[in-house]
């Protein structure tokens, strides 16, 4: 099966590390 | 008749919601008295904001001219920038609140003592703005066109009436919600389009059927250098452009942003991936031919996918989601632009003016913005991606180094802010003309506008520092 050009692979998986390291550091901020 | 049908509901939505919201005081009406509770409603309507219908028509056809490096590259930055807009925004937030800013210009007046910068700043932001909205009234007056059967310049009519009710009603509250229904609209409209091209394409096969020459990284079709230039001066308005930083204000505390950090980032990422894959992904499922005539008219592109592959209906979503990115960006841009003109220039001007005197004149000088700007999209160019990554570079790059300077750093100075605004504009506008077209002048500006704005503030005496007020480390 022919899943996707490499760059587009890589791009989907940038994506999601820039989105879990975003949301980690958002979060675990504290509110005051 | 279904087409009408969706309008009119689409219509009535807005309508209902505006007069819901209506709006009787000027903090109610440009900052939404900073009581806005829903994470979901700013961090959506921040992404609507900021996706017009040039991403949606334009950026899903750019794939087709500029192949693999713009999906890979537009696609890139969005997510990056989006991260980094939301990691700054609580910052920003408390900052915009301890100033009691209700404009960007004022924010950073009141940052860098200086009332010179603010009216600089502010001029720049009409002019530009005025650019930027006159692109997307053209698209979205196409938009009506394509989904009414009516003339352009009818098109353009309805594109005004709506936008201008639900702006000079509601004000910010209205263009907030609004703008919520709207994104959500045009993720559903982008995942549809991606979806549809996917399956008709024999699902993962169809890269398969793309071209070698589309699918390369070297940017065999448009240098790489070229398109990585035009994401990036796209994209770094999500950084620092005023009609985005202005929903971040109305927030009711720093929790609301902190969630809307969440919602934001995913949206603009399913939305950016979707929507800039478009382009690419046609060329497995169409042949060269029937994509001919759209390489040199990539606007009318997403109209034609959808039209050709949707069921009868269906097709009218994709145009809704086409307008709603449209009208979305334009109520926030005109609220801005506005505001630019009454309460930073004028209230220079005139600081005597009462709130409920400027309040009037923001709604009306509003429609007037509206108006005009749709008078001279009567006749504009064709190609609107290069018109608009102009424009919102301009103002995103002016705004952006005194924002992260101000934010981050004490030593900045008024002498700095004006500077960088001087010096970024002047470069833009200069090498756009005569410096070498591989390297896009935003990026020209950041640098040169960086260098002025370190330059002048440390050549001059710092800041008081008991005037500063401190907005913490993520506090």
């Amino acid at each position: 099966m022919f899943l996707a050009p490499t760059p587009y692979l890589a791009l989907l998986a940038s994506m999601i590390l820039m989105l879990a390291i975003t949301f980690f550091v958002i979060l675990r901020r504290s509110d005051d | 008749m279904i087409n009408q049908v969706l309008l009119v509901v689409y219509v009535a939505v807005i309508v209902a919601l505006s007069i819901k919201l209506r709006q009787g005081t000027f903090s109610g009406f440009v900052v939404s008295d900073r009581n806005v509770m829903y994470p979901a409603v700013i961090g959506i309507a921040f992404t609507a904001a900021y996706f017009s219908a040039a991403s949606f028509l334009g950026g899903g056809g750019y794939g087709l001219i500029a192949g693999f490096p713009w999906v890979i590259w537009a696609t890139l930055m969005h997510v990056a920038f989006a991260c980094l807009a939301w990691i700054m925004a609580p910052r920003i937030w408390a900052m915009a609140k301890s100033y009691d800013a209700k404009t960007i210009p004022q924010l950073l007046e009141r940052r860098y003592g200086s009332p010179g910068g603010r009216v600089l700043l502010a001029g720049i932001m009409l002019v530009m703005y005025t650019v930027y909205l006159i692109a997307i009234f053209k698209g979205c007056a196409h938009l009506f066109e394509g989904l009414l059967g009516i003339s352009y310049i009818q098109g353009l009519l309805v594109a005004v009436v709506i936008v201008a009710i639900y702006y000079a009603v509601g004000g910010l509250p209205a263009i907030l919600w609004i703008s919520f229904i709207q994104g959500i609209i045009m993720v559903g409209g982008a995942v549809i389009l991606y979806a549809v091209l996917l399956y008709n394409g024999g699902g993962t096969e169809i890269w398969a059927n793309i071209p070698a020459a589309v699918t390369s990284m070297s940017g065999d079709l448009v240098p790489w250098q070229k398109t990585v230039g035009t994401a990036f001066s796209i994209s770094l308005g999500l950084l620092a452009l005023p009609d985005l930083l202005i929903m971040i204000f109305s927030a009711k505390d720093k929790r609301v942003v902190k969630f809307a950090g969440i919602y934001s980032p995913i949206a603009i990422a399913i939305y950016a991936l979707c929507i800039f894959s478009i382009g690419i992904l046609a060329y497995g499922v169409f042949s060269a031919e029937e994509l001919a005539p759209f390489i040199k008219n990539p606007d009318s592109f997403v109209p034609f996918v959808a039209t050709s592959l949707l069921p009868p209906g269906f097709d009218a979503i994709i145009l809704l989601a086409a307008i709603s990115a449209a009208m979305s960006t334009i109520s926030a841009i005109v609220l801005v632009t506005t505001t630019s003109l009454t309460a930073d220039t004028l209230r220079f001007l005139r600081p005597e003016i009462p709130d409920d005197r400027i309040l009037v004149l923001t709604r009306v000088v509003g429609v007037l913005i509206i108006a005009v700007s749709a008078l001279m999209a009567r006749n504009v160019p064709e190609l609107i991606v290069p018109l608009v990554s102009l424009s919102m570079g301009v103002i995103a790059c002016c705004v952006f180094i005194p924002l992260l300077f101000g934010l981050y750093w004490d030593r900045g100075t008024s002498a700095g802010f004006v500077s960088g605004l001087v010096a970024t504009f002047a470069s833009i506008v200069a090498w756009n003309f005569y410096g070498n077209p591989l390297i896009h002048p935003v990026m020209v500006g950041v640098v040169v506008g960086t260098a002025a704005y370190l330059a002048a503030s440390l050549a001059t005496k710092p800041p008081d520092s008991a005037q500063m007020i401190s907005v913490g480390g993520g506090k």
